[in-house]
């Protein structure tokens, strides 16, 4: 039975008594007030009797919640033992409400777990990622402590090296400057670096006027990916004084493409002072030591002439004599004047269109006196196919004169001479063949030094330098030739001669060579 | 009787000084010799006969043969297109360039070259240019 029905029925027994008992009151006493007194206190017992029933369920509800909070919700919320009534239902519902917790509990349990597990994996692998960046942090240090060093290595060549050397990047812009540079330039190198190389150092010809940029070695390194070099130009200091120099310009690739110059340079100012010393030198030493040949020369051509008097036969062989003498030292001053410029390296190569041919037939006019003496036969083959060429026409005259006359010196009369001319690409040959005396194999290897004279040619002819192929050698190898020879005693001789016919290479601010008159 | 050559000689060397001198006057010429470029361009000055200059690089005192030379090849010297033959030993080839950028007629050098083909040389060049 509901608890509500029972206090109904209660409350409907206990009111029939009290009406019975306010009647019998009122009856009695004829008092509305005690009517009415005794009416509130049947309420105030009414009221306190309703309470005491609900009190006792919900203190057994309170209870039973309470030990099941303290139980972690273990306990199970005790049923109302009087039946199903409110409390019973809401004890119930307690109870489902319980097992939801419990329930709820252990799912959030799990999942705490689980994610639990999941952070303190995450956390494993940040532990690991972080000693991975302290690993590559302590990789970038040494590799950063091993460039330093590199670096600190690389500085000390560059300021090592005997010459300025600026480095520019593809764009022509100063990337390093040594010391050497800095001091030749006066710049320091933190004030430039990172500005164009033509803004910074300028360069002027000869005459003081400013080498536009793009006719600079760096501009014709960077354009062509080849090695520039230059030694005709001065370069500007920051005090806007100059000097001349010697500047080298060298691409720099990645690959095949240029990403920048190295540019070394120096002070060329003392070497110029020395090639002019040198050459100053060989020409104050041919003036010296021709004069008093001229004298010599001049004074017995006089005599001889008659100019200053008859002078008698006997008397006459002997000017002979000092004249003939004095032509050879005439010729052995020019062939020591040519080597003292052949080995100074001040000889000039003045390069101008030249019929090799032309020079061959000149020089076999000039011999033709000989020639005739002697009665030799000259077989010219001079063939049609060889182009002119930019060669420096006195050195090749040099060539030809040394190698004709030797070959007429060394044949014995009625002898036979062929001098040809032919193209060999790349080259041009020369080829002079004697049927003369020949070169004793035992001295071929000597043949081109300096001063060195076969016996069986100081017996022909006692004249001779020993210089002229010396000489010859000196200007083939400048010329970027070839020279050598087939000979054998008593068999003739034939001397080969390479030149390029690209020509040769202008060499200016030199000397000439001197006539070869012996 | 034709008139003589009037040549000035400019060289330093007295030896070969009076060798040339001699050679000139044995050929028929009048000869003014002078050691310096100084005393040439003062020759110049009080001589208008010379109609020809034999000259050498290396001269006595102050400027050598490319100086005297500049110096009458100036406009208005009034030598501009008096005929030099310069006669050296020292063949180098900018120096005959340099001489030959002024106008000189020939250079030779004088170990190579008897006297007399020079002074022939000349002679033939003065012939010429009077015809």
């Amino acid at each position: 039975m509901k608890i509500r029905a029972k206090i109904f029925w209660a409350y409907l027994a206990a009111s029939c008594i009290l009406v019975v008992i306010g009647t019998a009151i009122f009856y009695y006493s004829q008092s509305v007030v005690l009517l009415l007194v005794f009416g509130v206190c049947v309420l105030v017992l009414i009221a306190w009797g309703g309470a005491s029933i609900s009190n006792e369920a919900m203190d057994h509800l309170n209870r039973s919640i309470a030990e099941s909070a303290e139980s972690d919700w273990e306990r199970p919320i005790a049923p109302w033992p009087h039946g199903k009534d409110e409390i019973g239902v809401i004890a119930r519902e307690f109870e489902n409400m319980r097992l939801l917790i419990k329930k709820c509990r252990l799912r959030v349990h799990s999942e705490v777990r689980a994610q639990t597990k999941e952070i303190a994996k995450r956390e494993t692998l940040f532990e690991d990622q972080q000693s991975a960046i302290l690993n590559i942090l302590d990789d970038l240090e040494a590799e950063k402590n091993k460039l330093q060093e590199e670096k600190a290595k690389d500085d000390a060549i560059l300021d090592n090296v005997g010459d300025g050397l600026i480095v520019l990047d593809r764009d022509a812009r100063i990337m390093v400057m040594n010391v050497v540079a800095q001091e030749l330039l006066g710049w320091a190198a933190s004030r430039v670096v990172g500005k164009q190389m033509s803004e910074v150092v300028k360069l002027t010809n000869e005459e003081g006027n400013a080498v536009p940029p793009a006719e600079r070695s760096f501009t014709q390194a960077l354009l062509s990916g080849k090695k520039v070099s230059s030694s005709a130009y001065f370069l500007t200091r920051k005090n806007k004084t100059r000097f001349p120099a010697a500047i080298s310009a060298s691409p720099v690739f990645f690959g095949k493409k240029v990403i920048g110059v190295v540019n070394i340079f120096h002070d060329i100012a003392r070497e110029k002072a020395i090639d002019r010393a040198k050459t100053e030198f060989v020409s104050l030493a041919s003036h010296q030591l021709r004069t008093p040949l001229s004298a010599i020369n001049w004074y017995a051509e006089m005599l001889l002439a008659g100019d200053v008097g008859r002078v008698n036969k006997e008397q006459k062989e002997y000017l002979d004599e000092i004249y003939r003498a004095n032509k050879r030292m005439v010729a052995l001053v020019s062939a020591l004047l040519n080597v003292s410029r052949i080995e100074l390296g001040t000889m000039a190569i003045m390069p101008e269109p030249t019929i090799l041919s032309e020079l061959a037939e000149d020089v076999l006019n000039e011999l033709a006196h000989q020639i005739s003496l002697k009665e030799l036969r000259i077989v010219k083959e001079f063939r049609k196919d060889v182009p002119t060429m930019r060669v420096d026409p006195r050195l090749v005259r040099v060539i030809f004169q040394n190698l004709l006359s030797n070959a007429v010196k060394y044949t014995p009369a009625k002898g036979k001479i062929n001098v040809s001319i032919a193209r060999k690409d790349p080259d041009a040959m020369i080829r002079v063949e004697d049927s003369g005396y020949g070169i004793p194999t035992a001295v071929h290897p000597k043949i081109f030094t300096k001063l060195f004279r076969a016996d069986n040619a100081r017996e022909r002819d006692a004249e001779g330098t020993g210089l002229g192929l010396y000489i010859v050698k000196s200007i083939v190898d400048q010329s970027g030739g070839n020279i050598w020879f087939e000979s054998a005693e008593n068999k003739g001789t034939t001397f080969f001669v390479t030149l390029p016919l690209a020509g040769m290479t202008k060499r200016e601010g030199t000397k000439g060579p001197e006539e070869m008159t012996s | 009787m034709s008139k003589n050559h009037t040549i000035l000689i400019v060289e330093d060397e007295r030896p070969l000084l009076r060798a040339i001198k001699k050679k000139f006057e044995l050929h028929g010429f009048d000869v003014v010799t002078a050691i310096s470029a100084k005393q040439a361009l003062s020759y110049l000055k009080d001589i208008p006969e010379i109609e020809v200059i034999w000259l050498d690089h290396y001269l006595f005192g102050k400027g050598d043969g490319i100086d005297f030379m500049a110096s009458i090849r100036k406009k208005n010297s009034g030598w501009q297109n008096i005929p030099v033959f310069v006669v050296s030993n020292t063949a180098s080839s900018d120096k005959i360039s340099s001489y030959m950028k002024l106008g000189a007629k020939d250079y030779y050098v004088k170990a190579d070259h008897t006297l007399e083909e020079i002074v022939v040389e000349i002679k033939k060049f003065l012939g010429k240019k009077k015809m």
